[in-house]
């Protein structure tokens, strides 16, 4: 049975809502979550073939965070992972990676001397399409992305490099759409709660086990030029931007831990404000959505600054929660 | 003023579709006019300044000698006709060390990059598709997000000096639109408008003050236009043609065209 927790955007979730026939005939599952934050410097520090630069290593608190995250996948074989990245923005719309097959070079604008990665993917176009189809029936102004040319943003990359390095796992892709940045806090949240249901009820009607990632840092003031630019790897110039900054992850961070989801959502638009926290781009609102916003304590696997801004790596455990709370 | 001619131009790809809307087809039409006039001045080279390539870790300077490709947007990936934009740029890359070097010696935090792959912003490329034609060398200067208004200018002013004496008659080209309001749904490209009433004022009242060089009362109403109309950089558009002295009074400012994209407002402005 599906026990969805309904936040904003309720009354329009009640319009969608499924029939009891439907519900039966469904099979689809999402496994868990993974606040997933793509600083382009985790790949660099790793070194992988995919990607040009070389490194000396670097932000190892992170990257090897992200190996509990790559054995789980190895363990639950899901189906497809399926991430939202702030990185791939969009005024018009929500939009969704629905071409089979996407290859090529993506050059971060930002840190192009750290990630130049030659991405192969391979999308799950049938899921794609019914995310897409279900945003729409959300009210949502949604598009799929259908251009082979396309070139995937560095975000989407790297929190999918470091959850499956052998990308052996098909995945979608959604679009954040610019809404935090153009309307008010209120009804961004309101606009990635309802792309959250969304997106579990595609993966419910066609039966996908998937795992989602929220590609979001946490606070994310950080330093006006690069501390060492002759070694980017520098760990003696890496700290956090401030302690205010720094004790506003804690406090999100125990939040997340102790399951309380509810006074999560309930600060997070102060937290956006105080520490400019990459989170108002949606994703994390969109991937707790999905999972009916859980109350249970997410696992914490790592923190660390990147270039002073905040970033950890969590899970939240789906197979974990009380029976009948399954979504 | 350094620059021999200084332009103020929208970088949307609706700019290149074909018969899309009378304004897109005036603001493009009137864009190929002023590459036209650029060259019968004998401009050689453009400096473009993109509000859409932004950077954070102070500014970058494209110092790559070639790059051509094709382009497909984030956002207008499906836009019919123009989904994959051909793109062919021949970078002046002693002129982009040149600024850069000027740049850090006045305490800007600069790079240049030169990597096979780099992502050019659509409003460079849409830019040079309809100004260039294969007639100029080019540069590329970064929109640092962080950079005020006093910063924009200051750096302009170091941009200009650097460019003094220069053999080669040099445009810069600013590509930024006015108001920012975009339509947030899929409309019909035939009935495309100023998405506000109010920023129709606005956006009309701010290129009157510029063409009438009004610069005191630009500078007062610039926070509120950006402000009211969401626009482009805050536009930021100002500090620039203020840092490169285009109100110093031997200029003759012209706007060429106005009209929506998309709900945002462009113009096409010559400083010469
Ligand atoms: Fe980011």
């Amino acid at each position: 049975m599906v026990q969805i927790l309904l936040h904003r955007g309720d009354e329009v979730m009640k319009s969608g809502m499924p029939k009891p026939a439907e519900l039966e005939a469904r099979t689809g599952t999402i496994l868990g979550g993974w606040l997933a934050p793509h600083p382009p410097h985790l790949v660099y520090g790793e070194n992988p073939v995919q990607n040009e630069p070389r490194s000396r290593g670097g932000w190892e608190g992170l990257r090897w965070a992200y190996d509990h995250c790559r054995l789980r996948i190895k363990e639950q074989r899901p189906d497809v992972i399926i991430v939202h990245s702030p990185h791939w923005q969009t005024v018009v719309g929500h939009h969704v990676l629905a071409v089979k097959h996407l290859q090529g070079l993506s050059v971060d604008p930002i840190f192009p001397h750290l990630f130049r990665y030659r991405f192969n993917l391979e999308v799950d176009t049938e899921l794609a399409e019914a995310i897409y189809d279900e945003s729409r029936q959300c009210g949502l102004t949604a598009k799929r992305m259908t251009n082979p040319n396309f070139r995937v943003d560095y975000g989407t990359i790297v929190s999918l490099h470091m959850m499956n390095p052998t990308w052996d796992i098909p995945v979608v892709a959604i679009s954040a759409n610019n809404s935090p940045y153009f309307y008010d806090d209120d009804i961004a949240q309101d606009e990635m709660t309802r792309l959250g249901a969304a997106t579990r009820t595609a993966i419910e009607k066609t039966g996908r086990r998937a795992v989602l990632a929220a590609s979001n840092t946490l606070s994310h003031l950080h330093f006006s030029r690069e501390p060492n630019p002759e070694l980017p790897e520098d760990m003696t110039r890496e700290h956090v931007y401030s302690q205010a900054q720094y004790e506003w992850d804690m406090r999100v961070i125990t939040l997340m831990r102790s399951g309380k989801t509810k006074e999560l959502m309930a600060i997070l638009p102060e937290f956006m404000r105080e520490t400019f926290a990459e989170v108002k781009a949606g994703s994390l609102t969109w991937m707790l959505s999905a999972m009916g916003f859980p109350e249970i304590p997410a696992k914490f696997y790592g923190y660390g600054s990147v270039i002073g801004t905040g970033n950890a790596v969590l899970e939240w455990d789906l197979s974990q929660q009380a029976p009948g709370g399954t979504p | 003023m350094s620059f021999h001619y200084v332009g103020l131009v929208p970088g949307l790809p609706h700019l290149l579709a074909p018969r899309s809307h009378p304004d897109s087809t005036a603001l493009a039409t009137a864009m190929g006019r002023m590459g036209d006039e650029m060259h019968a001045a004998g401009i050689r080279r453009v400096l473009y300044f993109s509000t859409q390539w932004i950077s954070v870790l102070g500014h970058m300077l494209q110092a790559r000698p070639r790059m051509h490709g094709m382009h497909v947007d984030e956002n207008w990936h499906d836009l019919q006709g123009v989904d994959n934009i051909a793109y062919d740029f021949v970078i002046d890359t002693e002129f982009a060390i040149r600024l850069e070097q000027a740049m850090a010696q006045a305490d800007f935090s600069t790079k240049l990059v030169d990597y096979e792959g780099f992502p050019i912003d659509t409003g460079t490329i849409v830019a040079d598709r309809l100004l260039n034609r294969g007639r100029f060398k080019t540069g590329m200067l970064s929109c640092c997000v962080y950079s005020d208004a006093a910063e924009t200018e200051r750096l302009f002013k170091v941009v200009t000096e650097a460019t003094k004496g220069d053999a080669v008659p040099t445009a810069l080209v600013i590509v930024s639109g006015l108001s920012g309001r975009y339509f947030t749904t899929e409309i019909d490209p035939r009935e495309d408008h100023i998405s506000s009433p109010s920023d129709d004022t606005w956006n009309r009242r701010m290129l009157d003050l510029l063409v009438r060089q009004q610069v005191t009362t630009l500078d007062q109403v610039q926070p509120e236009f950006a402000s009211q109309c969401k626009a482009d950089m805050g536009f930021k558009a100002l500090s620039v043609l203020k840092g490169v002295g285009a109100f110093a009074g031997d200029r003759t400012i012209r706007q060429l065209a106005y009209g929506a994209i998309y709900g945002t407002g462009a113009a096409v402005v010559s400083i010469f």
